[in-house]
């Protein structure tokens, strides 16, 4: 119950920063920085109840497994598809959780490349080169180039 | 016959000294707009950029490429390593006390700065 309350705090709280009236931008770069602050804490929060749900999911799963296990060993056949198939669901949720967490990350990711972008930084990955040593040829280098416009 | 290989030197001379003279010009804007970039210049930097470029550089952006800039140490010159003369792209090798960073500038038709990218290391 605790943790839930907190989880509802953080959002509460989150979501009451982010509906804070902003200051007027100027360029030097504080304004973008707060952006990226806000947009970081907003995706944190989400971050911290999908590992939560991820959790609790989890260890739903790992209870159900264990019943099924003592029911099999009871040989209590329907008892144990029955935690069998509770244990499924829960690691199906745990599932979904994950693929929210990778879109969550992925999201934060191309925002994080947004703000990169507007500062004049560009990332490219580079491939090794057929005459790269064997140990490098499977690893794709990136490389950070600053500045202005496309070459 | 000596007269000969006389105005034949002149010549080669005069050739060479213009060759010099053209080459050496990217490399001054190159010159300057990393000096200005190292030294947060923001007006030096967009001075000898055509008008599409300049609306893409902020203070931001000019003041991360300086503090990436003064990370490789004092600035000590830039020469010219690659030119691809059709696309009017050159590439230079920047000098600093702590390493080398590559400079890319690409020039259009009148002449002006229509792209200038840095990447840290020396050319390849």
């Amino acid at each position: 119950m605790k943790i839930k309350s907190f989880i509802a705090m953080s959002l509460i709280a989150a979501i009451l920063v982010s509906l804070t009236p902003a200051p007027r931008a100027f360029a030097d770069g504080a304004a973008s920085t707060r952006n990226i602050l806000l947009g970081v804490g907003a995706a944190a929060a989400t971050l911290i109840i999908i590992n939560h749900n991820k959790k609790v999911h989890q260890k739903y799963a790992e209870d159900a497994q264990a019943q099924a296990a003592l029911a099999s060993q009871r040989d209590d056949a329907r008892t144990a598809y029955k935690a069998e198939v509770r244990a499924y669901d829960n690691q199906v949720a745990v599932s979904n959780e994950l693929k929210k967490e990778v879109s969550v990350k992925d999201s934060m990711i191309s925002q994080l490349r947004g703000q990169l972008a507007q500062m004049g930084v560009q990332t490219q990955i580079v491939k090794p080169g057929p005459k790269s040593a064997p140990a490098l040829a499977a690893h794709s280098v990136q490389i950070v180039s600053y500045g202005w416009g496309t070459l | 016959m000596n007269k000969l290989l006389f105005s034949t030197l002149f010549v080669v001379s005069l050739a060479l000294a213009a060759c010099g003279t053209g080459g050496g010009n990217e490399q001054k804007l190159a010159d300057q707009v990393t000096r200005a970039v190292y030294n947060n210049d923001m007006a030096g930097v967009t001075a000898s950029m055509d008008s599409s470029l300049q609306p893409q550089v902020t203070r931001a952006s000019v003041g991360t490429l300086s503090d990436e800039m003064h990370s490789f140490g004092t600035y000590q010159g830039l020469t010219e390593t690659g030119t691809d003369i059709p696309a009017h792209r050159y590439t230079f090798d920047a000098k600093f006390d702590k390493g080398d960073m590559t400079v890319q500038m690409r020039l259009d038709p009148d002449g002006k700065i229509a792209a200038y990218r840095v990447t840290p290391g020396a050319p390849h």
